[in-house]
Formats: C-alpha cells, sequence, structure tokens
C-alpha cells in the first residue's frame, strides 16, 4: 500500500499531467475563456459582498452619529 | 464624610442594523455563493462540451417563454412584498405579503408542472448531466421559494396580529428580495 502510495506520489511529481483528475479543469490552449470568467467571477464574488455590508455598515454608522450630534431641541 | 457625586450614565448608541437583518444577510451572502457554485459548474461542463452537444440533443428542449411567463409572476411578488415594507405602517402589509404570497405560489406551482412534464419526457436527474444540473440549480431555488413562501405566511399573519417587528419585517424582505432577484441569473443560465 505504502509502496502504491509511493509510486503515485513519484508519477505526479514527475509527471503531473496524469493527475490531471478534475472534470473542470480545462487547457488554456483550448481558447476557452469560461474558467477565466468563472475564476473572476468567484474570487470577487465574496470581496464584493464584503464591500457591500461594509459600505452600509459604514453609511449606517455615519447616519446614527450624525444624528446623536444633533441637539436634543431639533425637531 | 465624602460627597458621593453619581455618575452619568454612559450613553449607548442605538443598533446600527436589526440582529435579525444581519443575520438575514450573513444566511443570503452564503446561499449567493452556493448558486454561484452551482452556476460556475453548470457553465465550466457546458463550456467543455463538444459543439452541439450541450444541451445534449437527446434532452428535451426546456419551456423558455412559459417559464419567463412564471419569472414576470416572481418579480411581480418582488414587488408585492417590497411596498409591503412601504406600507407597513399604514396598515396595509398584509394584503400585499398575501399577493405575494399568491404570486409566489404561481411560480412554484408552474415549476412543479414544469418538472412533471420534463421527467414524462424522459428529462430526469440521472438522464445526462444537463438533466441532473437542471434539476439541482432550478429545484435548489424551488425550495428556496417554497420556504420563502412559508415565511411569507408567518411574517403575514404576525402583521395582522400587530407582532411583526420591524427587524423580522426587513429580514423577510431580504429573504424574498434574494429568491426573486436570483431566478433572472438561473433563467439567463440554465434556459437561455
Amino acid at each position: 500500500m505504502r509502496c502504491a502510495a509511493g509510486f503515485g506520489l513519484a508519477l505526479v511529481l514527475i509527471r503531473p499531467d496524469v493527475a490531471l483528475a478534475c472534470s473542470t479543469c480545462m487547457d488554456p490552449k483550448e481558447g476557452n475563456q469560461t474558467l477565466l470568467w468563472v475564476t473572476i467571477v468567484l474570487s470577487l464574488l465574496p470581496l464584493g459582498m464584503m464591500a457591500a455590508i461594509g459600505g452600509f455598515f459604514w453609511t449606517r454608522l455615519r447616519a446614527a452619529a450624525a444624528a446623536e450630534a444633533l441637539p436634543l431641541d431639533t425637531p | 464624610m465624602g460627597v458621593v457625586v453619581p455618575l452619568p450614565k454612559p450613553r449607548r448608541m442605538a443598533p446600527i442594523v436589526q440582529s435579525e437583518v444581519f443575520a438575514m444577510l450573513i444566511f443570503v451572502f452564503a446561499e449567493i455563493m452556493l448558486f454561484a457554485g452551482f452556476l460556475s459548474a453548470f457553465e465550466l461542463v457546458g463550456a467543455r462540451a463538444p459543439a452541439g452537444w450541450w444541451p445534449p440533443p437527446g434532452d428535451p428542449a426546456l419551456p423558455v417563454a412559459a417559464t419567463g411567463g412564471a419569472t414576470v409572476a416572481l418579480l411581480l411578488s418582488g414587488v408585492a412584498v417590497g411596498v409591503s415594507g412601504l406600507r407597513a405602517a399604514a396598515g396595509g402589509a398584509v394584503r400585499w405579503l398575501g399577493l405575494g404570497v399568491v404570486l409566489g405560489a404561481v411560480f412554484v406551482g408552474y415549476q412543479a408542472y414544469e418538472f412533471s412534464r420534463l421527467v414524462q419526457l424522459g428529462f430526469t436527474l440521472q438522464s445526462s448531466a444537463h438533466g441532473g444540473f437542471f434539476y439541482t440549480i432550478v429545484g435548489a431555488h424551488g425550495l428556496h421559494a417554497l420556504a420563502g413562501m412559508a415565511v411569507l405566511v408567518w411574517a403575514a399573519r404576525a402583521a395582522a396580529a400587530e407582532r411583526l417587528t420591524p427587524g423580522m419585517a426587513g429580514a423577510v424582505r431580504i429573504l424574498w428580495t434574494f429568491v426573486v432577484v436570483l431566478w433572472p441569473a438561473i433563467y439567463a443560465v440554465v434556459y437561455l
């Protein structure tokens, strides 16, 4: 078992192309841009959502701080 | 004997967002990533298929026009639920929430009918990768729509009994807005 695992590891290190097991992996030479766009979208989506919620909190915080700063007799 | 001077009570700022709304936002963000993963996988598998083989030639054509009609019903339900928030102060929220539930039921009911028709045509979860993706993505959205409708019914009942807090109402609207806004993206990727 250990021998087989060692052989497999050696094979992957020597010929990494044989380990191309992911069904969605693509050859960049195919000229297909889908993987690139999907990678960009999936990378930016969580960052965009965090930025959106950060902006939302920032806006609410500023509005709340402005309301607190008003004198009490302000209608 | 010293004089005891009471300290002024520390001022506590009102919360900038209700806890229910914040919790729902976190839930919705996680769900957005789930569906982004689904749609990305669908796009990647479609892009890898040889020209003319996606969707597979043996699969029946998806009912684009009829589903477009159901999409309109779902979008209108989103408008109704949005208006319920504006009319909450005037006491008209229950009617608008009810309208949102009815329109949502039209959408989900149509989807159930569409699923049954497609299964009769031999398009199943296991008939092809396209079928697997179709039922997983559209079915997952349908389950979210069903859960959203249950929450809308609960919210309408709570509003009728004047027990619906602004935080809960906001959370309900966020959930339904997510269900409504997500669907056109699914429709564009899976049907068109």
